[in-house]
């Protein structure tokens, strides 16, 4: 590990987002806001504008955390993400900042790969993000296909806004909205498609708000937000912070892991019945800030990542468990091995 | 190194400052479960019993107390608590006779000897300036000792007189530097018990007894010098190549002894760790492995946290600074949240039916804090693919399937999690099937 120190974060100033991506013709680029004691919000962006680096060096690295682009902000930035989209108008999609403000949605995005970033029309970009129905807290983009995407935007009031929209005409195909009573904290889109012959069929949307219980509305690009189904004893105590989705590598269901301020993880599993009791819960030490499940040892079993406010928590499953499975699921092989040969 | 935390605990109100040796873990009451005994500089003994974080007895005006033990000291078959202090003067507290140790409730006790004062003690040794005690068969008789370490170069042996209520001198060693503390370890397989006594500059001694040896024996020249054997530390130095730094001669050093190597061998490691950060795991007088860290080691323990039936290593720095250490010096740390003044790992019961591992510290705040389950699943984490190859059955799979490199390997699990993936496709119908068990280990 190495450590970095990127020029023009001044030392006692708050990070508030920060973001990255891949760009093809520019490597990695990296987005920060924080807020200056004071008062004052910032967007840095720092994108290597020299030469073409198709492949990514550490010394870049250093070289990128020269070369910035500063915005000085006139609201209150929150989330700060990414989405790789077409303008409205241009031949290629590439990838732009977005960053939720108090006041609406912005959009960072360059016009070609050579110049720098500018501040654009969300309109050219993001039809459904035109209209702001509150203080956006939480915004989550899926690419259901190359044509399509669905966007679910939470706000500070409470609502939640879902739309389906076609990317190549930036236009609104269906739209669902639904009132919370507290602030959104996280939307997590997933898709159970195990039908696969209805690509809208089984989506569904996670949603973590601050101070009620977290709900899983299924299917909801058919259903709207008609099936919600509690995950009981997730808003008993502090805030729900957090949310993640992603599936049990030994029976292949979905799992859902809540996150919460009174230090606490919950999972939940099979949401056949309107209300899920939590399967697993865990303590922390400290609060939870935001949780992940994701793949970092390369073994294809999902860890679950939690960050808590005195740092990162990294659990494993319980790997005699999985191998278990995988050895009866190695040997069924084996056998139709077998068969074969002997055939 | 992968450090843990740890989230279950009792945070327990003292009334002063709780140094080391004044904290011990063990069953007062004969009911097979594990209490806490804490005693403080103002000379305050607490009894905590379970999940409650009020005392279940208390009692003060012990005095000056620099260490406490829990042990069958009498020789009476069940345990009793020994609180001992500067000026000489101890006490023997039984809780056997105690029906119902409970918390709240008041109960009668029994002090077989209170504030027996030090003349009292057979002969003119008194026994002041008591640093850390220890309790066990030296010479298998079947009957314990009591072995004190002074902070004057001494350390004595004496053993319970039931008729006459008193100590009982055997022996005592004058060693040539400042005592540590002491420890009992087994080095053969034999399973005969020695002192072993650590010298400053990350050294020992080892003492031998000779109060069952007949009388000639006893009289005989260079009496004390037979009965102590330096191990000093330039022994060492040429034998330990991964020493990074060398040696500070007079630095503090803590010795542990019997550290169980496996079930079925009753001869141990033991380990020595330093002020200056340095921790060695011993065999007879090899060194296995050192450690360094830059940590102000100052207390160690051993504690079987895996439940491998083998016990690990655990040193405390006076910041909070925790590592556990397997005999393979896998190690994993835990950070307490504040400076700490004393450190204890043993085992406790919270719920009075089931010991647990358990880690004791107390703070500079008059706050004791006790952490009642830290077993850990593994030191050393690994990901699924390694986890495979070292599995027999597994690795006979990937031989059958024709997977020799990691890659091959890598891509016959990733195989697995796409079958597993495409069963539940299939069964998407009869969504019984999939209410797969849930257990406390799943996520480790």
């Amino acid at each position: 590990s190495k450590e970095v120190p990127f020029t023009y974060i001044p030392p006692k100033c708050h990070v508030i987002s920060i973001d990255s991506f891949n760009c093809g013709a520019r490597g990695l680029i990296i987005g920060v806001t924080f807020a200056e004691e004071s008062g004052e919000n910032f967007l840095n962006i720092y994108c290597n504008y020299g030469d073409n680096v198709p492949e990514f060096h550490e010394r870049d690295l250093e070289n990128l955390a020269y070369t910035f682009k500063s915005f000085a902000l006139t609201f209150t930035p929150f989330q700060l993400t990414h989405r790789k989209v077409k303008r409205c108008n241009d031949d290629s999609s590439r990838s732009v900042f977005i960053l939720l403000g108090d006041d609406k949605f912005h959009v960072y995005s360059q016009i070609s790969d050579d110049v720098e970033f500018i501040e654009d029309e969300i309109k050219d970009y993001f039809v459904e993000l035109v209209v702001c129905e509150s203080v956006p807290t939480y915004l989550e983009i899926y690419a259901v296909d190359q044509t399509t995407r669905v966007t679910a935007v939470g706000y500070a009031n409470g609502k939640i806004c879902l739309f389906l929209v076609d990317c190549t005409t930036n236009t609104i195909i269906k739209s669902w909205k639904i009132q919370h009573s507290s602030i959104i904290s996280q939307l997590v889109l997933y898709p159970d498609n195990r039908n696969q012959k209805d690509e809208y069929a089984n989506f569904m949307l996670v949603v973590a708000s601050t101070r009620e219980e977290a709900v899983v509305y299924s299917d909801v690009l058919n259903l709207g937000f008609e099936k919600p189904v509690i995950l009981r004893s997730s808003g008993d105590g502090d805030c729900v912070t957090c949310c993640a989705v992603g599936r049990d590598n030994c029976d292949g269901t979905i799992e859902i892991v809540i996150g919460t301020y009174d230090q606490r993880i919950l999972l939940y599993k099979n949401f056949s019945t309107p209300i899920v009791e939590p399967s697993w819960v865990k303590h922390f030490a400290h609060p939870v800030l935001k949780t992940e499940l994701c793949d970092i040892t390369g073994d294809y079993i999902t860890e679950l990542i939690v960050f808590t406010t005195k740092g990162i928590h990294i659990l494993q499953r319980n790997l005699h468990n999985v191998l278990n499975v995988y050895k009866n699921v190695l040997k069924s092989i084996t056998y139709a091995c077998c068969d074969e040969t002997n055939k | 190194m992968r450090s843990v935390s740890f989230v279950d605990h009792l945070k327990i109100k003292v009334n002063g400052k709780v140094g080391q040796g004044c904290i011990a873990l063990g069953d007062v009451d004969g009911d097979g479960c594990s209490e806490l005994v804490v005693a403080d500089d103002g000379g305050h003994v607490q009894v905590f019993k379970g999940d409650s974080t009020k005392p279940c007895w208390e009692s003060s005006d012990f005095g000056d107390i620099t260490c406490l033990t829990i042990a069958d000291l009498c020789n009476e078959g069940k345990n009793c608590v020994a609180v001992f202090t500067t000026d000489g003067a101890f006490s023997i507290l039984d809780f056997n006779k105690s029906q119902n140790l409970k918390c709240k409730t008041h109960f009668k006790f029994k002090i077989v000897v209170l504030k027996l004062d030090a003349p009292i003690i057979h002969s003119d040794h008194v026994i002041p300036n008591i640093m850390n005690v220890l309790v066990s068969d030296l010479d298998s008789d079947q009957l314990n000792e009591l072995i004190a370490c002074h902070s004057d170069h001494c350390v004595s042996a004496y053993r319970w007189n039931s008729k006459h209520k008193r100590f009982t001198i055997l022996q005592r060693w004058t060693l040539r530097q400042l005592v540590g503390n002491i420890s009992i370890h087994v080095s053969s397989d034999e399973g005969v018990p020695s002192i072993i006594v650590s010298q400053p500059g990350c050294s020992y001694a080892v003492l031998s007894i000779n109060w069952n040896q007949s009388e000639a024996v006893k009289t005989g020249p260079n009496i004390s010098e037979s009965t102590v054997t330096y191990t000093p530390l330039s022994r060492f130095v040429h034998i330990d190549s991964s020493q990074s730094r060398s040696q500070n001669p007079t630095i503090t050093c803590q010795i542990l002894g019997d550290i169980t190597k496996s079930s079925s061998s009753p001869a141990g490691y033991f380990a020595l760790c330093t002020l200056d950060g340095t921790l060695k795991l011993m065999e007879e007088d090899k060194i296995l492995w050192s450690l360094q860290v830059d940590h102000q080691l100052f207390a160690l323990y051993k504690l079987d946290i895996l439940g491998d039936n083998r016990e690990e290593v655990i040193v405390c720095a006076w910041d909070g600074q925790t590592y556990i250490v397997d005999h393979d010096r896998n190690v994993v740390r835990y950070q307490f949240l504040d400076n700490v003044q004393a450190f204890c790992a043993g085992s406790f019961s919270i719920d009075s039916k089931q010991n647990r591992p358990c880690f004791v510290y107390s703070d500079f705040h008059n706050h004791v804090w006790l952490y009642y389950d830290v077993k850990l699943p593994f030191l050393k984490a690994t990901d699924l693919l390694t986890f495979a190859e070292s599995d027999q059955e597994m690795s006979r799979l990937f031989l059958q399937l024709g997977a020799t490199t990691i890659e091959e390997k890598r891509s016959l699990l990733k195989k697995c999690g796409s079958t597993i993936l495409d069963q539940v496709k299939l069964n998407s119908n009869n969504d019984k099937d999939l209410n797969s068990q849930y257990s406390k280990d799943t996520w480790l």
